[in-house]
């Protein structure tokens, strides 16, 4: 008798084990079936929500109906009063992809005019799935927005690399989640680092050489391959090689053009060279709109809309109340400082009034674009190179505020993602036999504070409410930054000093920087966000025009390095020690 | 939304306004043709673009606006045969040689630069590369319609191709001293011309060698080699920064050894003291009125240097090269009364008609007649007047400006996230529009500001 027991108890332990661990890891499976009873399935943009039980089995949507039989091994889920919609996908980002430092021993060209392609910027032999780390925390951070599906690129210059799809899910290696690969090529007119093409017409007549001896190379392959006798073999390059499908028109290059010059030039380029193209990180279409549209070309909407006016006016508010005694000033003061008066009242100069109204008009037609899109029935989703995924939904909200329509919305998180990379027969929508990708909200997903409850990922589940009680912990476990600390940034030709300054603010932390030029003058520090001993944070500096500059540190006990970027001008080494702990 | 409505028929309506000609009818003024003389109290009437009549009383056609112009007087569109204004690179300064690169390819509609421009009555500009390379890039003639937001459509139809050379210092220092790699000396600048059409000439050997059939695989495609060779065969006029007059007569020789017949010197400080070889050799000078010593090579200069140019029988030009200059080209003319006694018609020719025949477009503009276009400038004085303040300044016909019709931010590209007064600072750090501009911001980095001493 007591022998069996023990053998109960013992078989009873193992299998409470078993649950409890699956539980806390999705990556040991349970089972691979799951109901979601009654939910408002939200099947495709434009589609009004029915109450439906969802039944996936394998990863696969097997069955919607008002009623469905739970199956014995069915996971049931009751998401009563939760709203569902196809996962959402993401066409452009670098999801995955580690910001990579620039190798300092890196060999330099001869001269500056004598760069190689890699040195150029131009490297398509680059795949993204030679650069994916599993456990990078935007694909959690994405998966929280909402994405199932990335489209993801190499971090690169000119031409970056080619592409990968994933499913944004965990796992221990990327073959476990590829979905695709060399879908299309990453492209931009950025310029090379103090080499050529240093400037915007040296880049664009570097895609003319490269297009240009890609063709060649093809036709030389050919010829040669169809008899070399008596033929010097064609030179093999790996660059032109990988460039070859674009040329060929296989595979479309994604083009990272922000604005109206940029796209044009873009343009004229594509119809020069003759390649697919699709615009991306477009921030603003309106004048070349009929350009865009007599090419077909799809658009990739930037993250990145203008500061909104309302929240700066906000943030004045306190400021002006901080005093009341108004003391005669200079012009150049009253510029700088916060005006002391009780009421905010600001007075502007007719100079800054008409600028105000302008910046006004630009700044509403920068939040209309999506909207012309749409009215314009050109294909567009969104990009996401430089977006933080905590904002995306916030992003999307002010675009439906400026006319976007939800139904466009939704499509553009779904439906035209999907057929932009060629994805539809399997994504985009919640249909029987499509992936079972899935976002589950608490209310309609463009209503006010509507929240992510549950993302499905290729038949797996993500409890993102769970999640939620483990971030508030991360304080505890990570690094110890409180107190002031010394930086020193290398730019080239000099060192520039200063001090951070960590502050306990709850159970967050806010801060400042103090350069050592200038002390007393301090920068604020925006988002410090703690993931174990990374540290990250930024700041809006004016430089005559504002400039976001971020910080990528990592801390290991009394000192840190790492790297700043600054928007639009690169990224330099830091480093610093601690100097003082936390005032007490 | 009825804004987005609005916002498509505004793309659609300015799409085709930039491409047709406007009408107008200029009433009474004083017109100096330029070509034909000066016609006291008469009328001109631009007709879809074009100067369509020169006469006294024109019956206005129906629906063609009138600008009454009693009083004033008439001249063509000032053309600016040196400028940097409209475009978003200057320098791509990597290499001694960089023919393939085109400022054509990267016009910047948005420079308020060019607004400015027309409030000087300057109608064209000559978007030329920097001076930072020995052969730098392909230039851009440019109409000066602003207002669009297309940057092809400030392309000058018809407009000849045109490169940027320079020699002497400028070259030098930027990748001798700066790189050390040939030129170092000015006999390195020589080689650089020497060695690139020779090496230009081998390369479009080579493609016809290969489009004859007679070599089975295709040669390396190298778009420099394209660009010399088309100067070789006379398909891109060279116009080329130079100061000393060794190295002009330099460049001339170059120029013969290689069967190159058309090219003009730009700044050509020393011209002067080499006027009858460039006639001789069918060259022209684009100068400045009275600009030098800002470095060692423009010491040796002369306020008469224009008159004893087209004394001489020299195509010569005043041009601006800088922001600011560009606003009063009819002043710079003028000088040329004071040092060296110029007539009205010669003076004035320095800024229409020569710079024209430098751009090879005097068969479209640069003087009043019919069939030309309808570039003007109209100004209350005689444009040589010190007095002389513009009125109007019409391209294709179109007004693209009107004194009494100014508004104070005529920008068209506005940064809703932009800050008061931040516009002048970065006027001041980015668009000084000279020869040298962009070479410390592209090469040294980014954004440290690192105000060229030698600008030209």
């Amino acid at each position: 008798m007591v022998k069996k027991t023990t053998l109960v108890l013992a078989c009873l332990c193992t299998l409470v084990c078993q649950i409890s661990l699956a539980q806390a890891d999705p990556k040991t499976e349970v089972t691979t079936t799951f109901l979601f009873k009654n939910a408002m399935v939200v099947d495709q943009p434009g589609a009004s929500p029915k109450l439906q039980c969802v039944l996936i089995k394998n990863g696969i949507i097997t069955q919607i109906s008002p009623t469905v039989k739970s199956p014995f091994d069915a996971k049931v889920i009751d998401v009563d009063s939760m709203y569902m919609y196809a996962g959402f996908i993401d066409p452009m980002s670098y999801t995955g992809i580690k910001k990579e430092e620039e190798k300092k021993d890196a060999p330099k060209p001869p001269s500056r005019g004598q760069a190689n392609y890699e040195q150029s910027g131009i490297t398509p032999q680059i795949n993204a799935l030679s650069k994916i780390i599993v456990k990078e925390s935007s694909i959690a951070d994405m998966r929280k927005a909402g994405f199932t599906t990335s489209h993801i690129f190499p971090r690169g210059k000119m031409i970056g690399g080619s592409s990968a799809i994933l499913h944004l899910k965990e796992t221990d290696h990327e073959d476990k989640i590829i979905i695709g690969q060399n879908i299309a090529m990453h492209s931009s007119f950025t310029t090379a680092n103090g080499v050529a093409p240093s400037t915007i017409i040296g880049v664009i007549a570097k895609y003319k050489d490269l297009f240009k001896n890609t063709d060649i190379a093809i036709k030389n392959t050919q010829t040669y391959n169809l008899n070399p006798v008596g033929l010097k073999k064609p030179i093999f390059s790996e660059e032109l090689t990988a460039m070859m499908p674009v040329v060929k028109k296989t595979t479309p290059l994604y083009f990272v053009v922000e604005k109206n010059k940029d796209i044009l030039r873009a343009i004229n380029l594509q119809k020069e060279l003759g390649f697919k193209m699709v615009l991306a990180e477009v921030k603003m279409i309106q004048h070349s709109l009929d350009y865009i549209k007599k090419g077909g070309y799809s658009v990739l909407l930037s993250m990145d809309l203008p500061d909104e006016i309302k929240d700066e006016e906000k943030k004045d508010e306190p400021k002006n109340q901080e005093g009341k005694k108004e003391e005669p000033k200079t012009q150049d003061e009253k510029k700088d400082e916060p005006k002391k008066e009780s009421k905010p009242q600001r007075k502007l100069s007719p100079e800054q009034k008409a600028l105000e109204e302008r910046k006004k008009i630009a700044y509403d037609e920068y939040l209309s674009q999506a909207s012309l899109l749409e009215k314009n029935g050109i294909l567009f989703s969104f990009s996401y190179l430089d977006a933080k995924p905590g904002e995306i939904h916030k992003t999307i909200k002010r675009m439906i505020k400026a006319g976007l329509s939800e139904t466009a919305a939704l499509a553009a998180l779904t439906t035209s993602p999907a057929k932009i990379l060629g994805i539809s027969s399997t994504s985009g929508t919640i249909e029987t036999g499509k992936i079972a990708n899935l976002v589950l909200t608490d209310k309609a997903l463009f209503q006010d504070k509507s929240e992510i409850k549950y993302v499905m990922i290729d038949g797996s589940l993500y409890d993102l409410q769970e999640k939620k009680k483990t971030d508030a912990k991360i304080d505890d476990k990570g690094a110890k930054i409180a107190g002031v600390w010394s930086y020193s940034v290398e730019v080239p030709g000099s060192t520039q000093t200063g001090k951070l300054t960590f502050e306990k603010d709850g159970s967050a932390y806010k801060g400042f920087s103090e350069d050592s030029t200038s002390p007393g003058e301090t920068d604020k520090m925006e988002d410090i966000a703690i993931d174990g001993d990374k540290v990250t944070f930024s700041m809006t500096v004016d430089i005559g025009q504002p400039t976001t500059v971020t910080f990528d540190l990592i801390f290991t006990g009394d000192a840190y390095t790492g790297s700043v970027n600054v928007s639009g001008m690169g990224t330099f080494p830091i480093k610093g020690n601690k100097l003082n702990d936390p005032k007490s | 939304m009825i804004k987005n409505t609005l916002y498509a028929i505004f793309t659609f309506v300015a799409m085709n306004a930039y491409a047709q000609g406007g009408d107008v009818l200029i009433q009474g003024a004083t017109v100096i043709t330029i070509t034909q003389g000066v016609k006291e109290n008469t009328d001109v009437l631009i007709q879809n673009g074009k100067i369509s009549k020169i006469e006294k009383n024109i019956n206005p056609p129906i629906g063609t606006k009138t600008i009454d112009a009693k009083g004033m007087y008439v001249m063509p569109g000032i053309i600016d045969a040196h400028s940097h204004v409209g475009i978003d690179a200057v320098n791509e300064a990597s290499n001694p040689v960089t023919a393939e690169v085109n400022v054509g390819d990267a016009l910047d509609p948005y420079d308020i630069g060019i607004y400015r421009a027309l409030a000087g009555g300057v109608t064209i500009s000559h978007a030329m590369h920097g001076s930072a390379n020995a052969i730098g890039g392909q230039c851009q003639t440019i109409k000066h319609r602003y207002g669009t937001h297309i940057p092809d459509d400030m392309k000058m139809a018809g407009a000849p191709r045109t490169i940027k050379f320079a020699l002497g210092e400028n070259p030098m220092r930027v990748h001798g001293e700066g790189q050390g790699i040939v030129p170092k000396t000015r006999m390195g600048v020589e080689q650089v011309f020497r060695s690139s059409f020779s090496e230009a000439k081998v390369y479009r050997e080579k493609w016809n060698t290969y489009n004859k059939g007679i070599a089975k695989l295709a040669p390396e495609y190298n778009h420099r080699m394209e660009v010399l060779a088309d100067i070789l065969e006379g398909k891109i006029l060279i116009h080329c920064h130079s100061y000393r007059a060794d190295e002009i007569l330099m460049l001339m020789n170059v120029c013969k050894d290689f069967g190159i017949k058309k090219i003009c010197f730009q700044h050509v400080n020393e011209g002067f003291k080499v006027a009858p070889e460039l006639a001789a050799f069918g060259a022209s000078a684009s100068v400045f009125s009275d600009w030098w010593a800002y470095k060692f090579e423009v010491y040796y200069s002369t306020a008469y240097n224009a008159a004893i140019l087209t004394k001489n029988g020299v195509v010569t030009s005043i041009n601006s090269d800088d922001a600011g200059m560009i606003r009063h080209l009819y002043h710079e003319a003028g000088k040329t009364q004071r040092y060296g006694g110029l007539s009205d018609d010669e003076a004035l020719r320095l800024i229409t008609i020569n710079p024209a025949k430098q751009l090879g477009i005097e068969d479209k503009v640069g003087s009043i007649e019919v069939g030309k276009d309808g570039d003007i400038a109209i100004f209350d004085k005689h444009p040589l007047s010190i007095y002389a303040v513009p009125q109007y300044t019409l391209v294709d016909g179109k007004i693209y400006f009107d004194r009494k019709n100014d508004k104070n931010d005529k920008r068209l590209d506005i940064d809703p996230e932009e800050k008061f007064g931040s516009s002048f600072y970065e006027r001041e750090r980015l668009e000084r529009d000279n020869c040298m501009e962009g070479v410390t911001q592209s090469l040294f980095f980014g954004n440290q500001y690192y105000k060229t001493l030698h600008q030209h």
